[in-house]
């Protein structure tokens, strides 16, 4: 019996010991630079700044007025186009004059700039909703540098035959390429009608019709993509600025249940945003027609590899993206993340920053041609601006995270670069 | 809590090992006295051979106490012992023979694996080079959650700095292998949440024993295997060589060896001293093996896979693993009739290079192979992508760059441990105590690099820019590890209950130039008991029920935020046994509170190495396995043997995961890779010179990523019937000719899509080989 005793006091010493989970203890001690998931910092600032506030800034007075500004313009686009595409039909039914129809188109194509100009500016500010799935939102509203003016031709076709292989047509459904901003300039500024397809896969009739049937054809599918980009303009003022949006889930970091652990991996999540101008601007459309990256040209320069050859729009984009950087980076009227470097003691590289964004602003407002006339007559400027756009995205590598202890994002990590 | 630092370590492992020699001397010397006064009342396990050794001829006395000291030893190498007539074994324990190895003469661990119940396995290239094993529903991702062990020390490359196994020993050279889990696992650190695979290389033959095998088969595959061994007095040799070569299966588009090349040598040497008190057993292992293999983790559309499922892109066409393994191994054996210590002293060193796709460069456009070949015409820019994986076009931009990763490593992992058995009566009942302890160091050091590639022409054609570094880091573990077990029979009932404690300090350094800030130090110290009981109903068959405590520790590197794994694991079931029946049924709980996963390029496509926590799981399921051996007459036996495993899993609580397996989980989402149902039905005929077998396993499909929100949510593989045979007919003094079919009626299905795309299980293989004894 005694035995006995001594066991079930074991059996409830071990059963006792399983239920504490037996006492699992876990010490350590971290290098300065330590960090999880690689980059040189662990998130640590020294000062008091009012993250939360920063966040709350770039939020509602650059970020939301951005997107907003932006579903305004793709409205007034949308209504150009309307009014050119009647313009078109009528000249073809001889009730507008070709002046008439010339004004409509003038202004359609003007309408299509602005929208651009705003819509650069949405670029730098990708965040949340923009990047979710692949960038699929926005994709559809501007998929550069995936094109596909073939696909367009294709698909201004399908569009006027009202159905795919039996299947209604459906702009919501389609490839991002085929449609939104890229497939509008491709419809308003293409020099010519001719379909660009080169495979076997051409639209069906193209070649015999009239100029004018084209025209007609173009407008029309013109007009269902700048409704289509409304949509989807909509769809990305409700997913940032709704109850849940995620502005909100922004504003809330660091709060129980918020998908960022602190405020700082909110303000990490801005600062991702900032890195466009290093990928994009100073990679994609100033290295890569310089033939400093392959490009369609292999690696000389190449005016064809611009971002918007055929409006001649491209630096205007650039220069739409440096200000946005500069209203991102500064917060506009508010705090901004010059304000935080300077209450971590480091206003050097704060104004060196704001410098910098400020002479790539003045370069690229300098051009009296379009960057692939540029790049034909005067490759030294275009190398100058890509080297004062590095000058910023530089800082932004090294000074700006360091002093801010944010993570550089994989995309701009310097192995990958 | 500061460390210890290593030579003070090593001290007190030695003292440990000291004091459980000495307290063994002490404690047989106690145990005599005691059974002399009981007249040998009490038998035990360990020595039934040598208590009925009772020769009156003094050399045949010579001869049995060897031949008792050596299957005593050899019982130790094993985990398993073989000589109950009733397996009171506290947890499902299960051994596959050289008998039942010799059977289907696999190469591939994974087929041997599939007639065990509650495992769980992920196929990858079809001939088990890097297999993916789980228990009880443990996520098989490089085996990195289960012990693997060989010759009862751990064979993983880093377990504790880097547990993903990719290095795994040749299953061709293994004369035992065995599973265990539940509460026996808690004697096999470091990962107890899910149980240990222990596989036994051939022992040291008594007398002149001599083996040549030799196959060739399809798929330009070729086995030679042989071995020589012999004992000359006390000192015994044995050496052995395996060397594995196939051209592979798949068709790389263009062309191209898509195969592989293996070789393991192992040699030797033992000596046995048998005293008047004890005997003794010193043996030297030392092991070199290599590895090439043009082996890919890209995969295929569904689309392309259902055209071909043994395509390979163009993109994939330099891919190749390169891994060299040396080993070392130093046993020392000491028993009597009451006790037994072994002391191994190891170390083993694994160099690995894998050169192979990573990815697209990226930049303005980025997308992940998954990605692209889970849906290639989801838009322009993964059709794009597709085209160019394909070979069908070149790349142009700069983001269309291909990246290939030359993911080089060097481990090292040594030790050394001591087992104690003992068999003590206190009480008034008999104990047999086991104990251990373990001093292990291990570390990984990786250099890795990528290379830049365009496609050009249908081939991958260097762009010439410089070679860049990726990743340059060390882990290192120093881990004392100790258990104590204590098994208490009274009467019908058994009682284990035990304690494994682990003490764990490991290191990372992050060695890239400048870096030197970036390092983390951590400690980690857990207590894991275990308790199990087994009830014999009859001399024939019983009932048991364990619970032990699971733990998997974080790698080095992992942030201190990030949790062990934790589980309490319940088992409860029955075993019977009677002639040639076998019967045993174990149901299972894994009371999870911490599920705990990480990133590898296997699993996710990246080698980040970031884990993430799951929160609370439930795996519960029920493990079936029985055989019996039909006699047809006087020649014919029909045997025949039934494993079934049924597991489920739920998640506990909803969460959104960064974990591409994972997902948005929504509470009651299951676990992926893990099949409902397997079944695995082995059967022959067996006659005195041939026999024929047949193996048909059944494997449920999986869920290939648990929630929503991630590329292959919603996507599963699809159930899986393979059938496998084998034949022999043996030709006495001329040998032996077999032949065999892997997966016979070449039924191939989509093992996983992971990391990148679609990848088959291996199609129909023949073999025909000869072997000759000697």
């Amino acid at each position: 019996m005694q035995y006995r005793t001594v066991y079930t006091s074991a059996l409830l010493v071990i059963s006792a010991l399983l239920g504490a989970g037996c006492g699992e203890s876990t010490s350590s001690t971290k290098g300065p630079n330590y960090d999880s998931n690689g980059s040189d910092n662990n998130g640590e600032t020294s000062s008091d700044f009012d993250q939360r506030a920063l966040i709350s800034n770039i939020v509602d007075d650059v970020i939301t007025p951005t997107f907003t500004q932006f579903e305004e313009k793709s409205v007034q686009l949308h209504s150009q186009l309307t009014a050119y595409c009647t313009a078109e039909q009528g000249l073809a039914q001889n009730s507008v004059t070709q002046d008439e129809r010339d004004q409509a188109f003038s202004q359609a194509k003007q309408s299509w700039r602005d929208a651009m100009v705003q819509w650069q500016r949405v670029e730098v500010m990708q965040i949340g909703p923009l990047l979710n799935n692949d960038n699929a939102l926005r994709n559809k509203i501007y998929s550069w540098p995936v094109k596909s003016r073939c696909g367009v031709d294709l698909d201004v076709v399908s569009f006027e035959q009202g159905n795919i292989n039996g299947v209604a047509y459906d702009i919501s459904l389609r490839t991002p390429a085929r449609k939104g901003m890229l497939a509008l300039e491709y419809l308003l500024f293409s020099e010519t009608t001719a379909h660009s397809c080169t495979e076997s896969t051409v639209p069906q009739g193209w070649d015999n019709r009239t100029e004018s049937s084209r025209l007609i054809a173009r407008c029309e599918f013109a007009v269902e993509a700048a409704k289509d980009i409304n949509v989807n303009a909509q769809s990305l003022i409700s997913q940032w600025d709704g109850e849940q949006g995620y502005a909100q889930k922004l504003k809330q970091a660091g709060e129980q249940g918020s998908e960022f652990t602190t405020v700082h991996d909110g303000v990490n999540k801005l600062s991702d945003a900032l890195f466009y101008i290093d990928v994009f601007t100073k990679d994609s459309k100033l290295a890569t027609p310089l033939g400093l990256f392959a490009n369609s040209c292999g690696t000389s320069v190449c005016p064809e590899s611009v971002e918007s050859p055929l409006a001649a729009h491209s630096i205007d984009n650039i220069l739409s993206n440096l200000q946005a950087l500069k209203a991102l980076y500064e917060g506009e009227q508010g705090l901004g993340f010059d304000d935080f470097l300077v209450d971590e003691n480091d206003a050097i590289t704060a104004q060196n920053i704001t410098q910098a964004i400020d002479a790539a602003i003045a370069n690229a407002s300098a051009y009296q041609v379009s960057l692939a006339q540029a790049l034909l007559d005067n490759e030294q400027q275009v190398i100058t601006t890509h080297a004062e756009v590095k000058a910023v995205t530089d800082q932004l590598k090294s000074d700006f995270i360091n002093s801010l202890a944010l993570e550089l994002p994989q995309t701009s990590a310097g192995d990958n670069d | 809590m500061k460390p210890l630092y290593l030579a003070k370590k090593l001290s007190l492992v030695l003292a440990i090992q000291a004091s459980l020699s000495s307290y063994a001397m002490a404690a047989q010397t106690a145990v005599d006295a005691e059974q002399n006064a009981n007249n040998n009342a009490a038998p035990n396990n360990v020595n039934n051979a040598a208590n009925t050794a009772n020769s009156s001829a003094a050399n045949d006395e010579t001869a049995s106490a060897q031949q008792t000291t050596q299957d005593r030893y050899i019982e130790k190498m094993q985990i398993i012992g073989r000589s109950q007539a009733l397996n009171k074994a506290s947890g499902s324990a299960t051994l596959i023979n050289e008998l039942a190895l010799e059977r289907f003469k696999f190469d591939d661990i994974n087929r041997v694996l599939y007639s065990i119940p509650g495992v769980n396995i992920r196929e990858e290239d079809g001939y088990g080079l890097r297999p993916n094993i789980g228990f009880r529903g443990a996520t098989p991702e490089r085996s990195k959650k289960i012990n693997i062990m060989e010759d009862g020390v751990l064979i993983g490359p880093a377990p504790y700095s880097a547990a993903s196994a990719y290095y795994f020993p040749m299953t061709n050279k293994m004369t035992a292998i065995e599973v265990f889990k539940g509460p026996a696992g808690i004697k096999y650190g470091p990962n107890t949440v899910a149980g240990s695979l222990n596989m036994v290389t051939r022992q040291v033959p008594q007398v002149s024993e001599g083996f040549i095998d030799v196959a060739t088969g399809s798929d330009g595959y070729a086995k030679a295997h042989g071995y020589y061994g012999t004992t000359i007095n006390n000192l015994g040799i044995l050496v052995e060589g395996v060397h594995l070569r196939a051209e592979g299966f798949k068709d790389l588009d263009g062309g191209g060896d898509t195969g592989f090349e293996k070789s393991d040598i192992m040699t030797k040497l033992r000596y046995d001293l048998d005293g008047e008190f004890v005997d003794q057993v010193f043996e030297l292992k030392l092991a070199y093996a290599k590895e090439t293999s043009n082996e890919t983790y890209l995969g295929l559309t569904d689309e392309d896979f259902s055209a071909n499922p043994n395509r390979r892109y163009v993109s994939s066409q330099l891919d190749n693993m390169d891994w060299t393994h040396s080993q070392f191994q130093f046993n020392h054996y000491i028993s009597n009739d009451d006790f037994e210590v072994i002391t191994r002293v190891y170390r083993n060193n694994f160099d690995r290079a894998w050169y192979k796709i990573n990815g697209f460069k990226g930049g303005a456009v980025n997308r992940s192979l998954q990605d692209v070949l889970a849906n290639p015409n989801a838009d322009e820019t993964n059709q794009r992508f597709y085209h160019i994986l394909t070979g069908e076009q070149d790349s142009v931009e700069e983001y269309e760059k291909l990246i290939l990763g030359n993911n080089d490593r060097s481990y090292y992992s040594q030790g050394i441990q001591s087992d104690l058995n003992l068999n003590l009566a206190f009480f008034g009942f008999t104990n047999q105590v086991e104990a251990g302890v373990r001093f292990h160091q291990d570390q990984i050091e990786r250099n890795h690099t990528t290379d830049s590639y365009v496609m050009q022409n249908a081939a991958l054609v260097s762009t010439g820019a410089d070679t860049l570094a990726t990743t340059t880091d060390r882990e290192k573990t120093d881990a004392i590890s100790v258990y104590l077990k204590d098994t208490i029979s009274i009467d019908a009932l058994d009682i284990t209950a035990g304690v494994r404690g682990e003490f764990i300090d490991a290191k990372y350094q992050n060695r890239a130039a400048g870096a030197q800030g970036d390092y983390l130090d951590k400690s980690t110290r857990i207590w894991l008991p275990s308790l199990s009981l087994f009830y014999s109903l009859s001399d024939h068959g019983g009932l048991l029920f364990g619970v032990h405590e699971g733990f998997l520790p974080t790698s080095p590197k992992q942030n201190p935020l990030i949790d062990t794994e934790s589980s309490v694991n319940y088992e409860f079931g029955g075993r019977y046994n009677q002639d040639d029946f076998n019967i045993e049924v174990i149901g299972f709980f894994n009371d999870i509170s911490n599920l705990k996963e990480g990133c590898q390029f296997s699993s996710c496509g990246s080698d980040n190495d970031i884990e993430f926590n799951g929160g609370e799981v439930d795996l519960y399921g029920v493990e079936l396995t029985s055989d019996y051996r039909f006699v047809l007459n006087d020649d014919i036996d029909l045997p025949i043997a039934l494993s079934y495993t049924y597991t489920q899993s739920e998640f506990k609580t909803s969460f959104e995961s960064g974990f591409d397996m994972w997902g948005n989980v929504s509470a009651g989402d299951q676990l992926p890779y893990l099949p409902n149902h397997q079944v695995s039905l082995t059967f022959g005929l067996t006659a005195q010179t041939w026999d024929i077998n047949m193996a048909i396993r059944f494997v449920d499909e999986m869920l290939e990523a648990s929630g929503d929100g991630v590329v292959l949510s919603g996507v599963t593989t699809k159930a899986l019937t393979v059938v496998d045979m084998s034949a022999s007919y043996d030709f006495d003094q001329y040998g032996l000719v077999y032949v065999k079919a892997d997966n016979i009626f070449d039924n191939q299905q989509i093992v996983s899509r992971r990391p990148y795309g679609a990848r088959p299980s291996k199609p129909q293989q023949w073999q025909l080989g000869y072997q000759y004894r000697f």
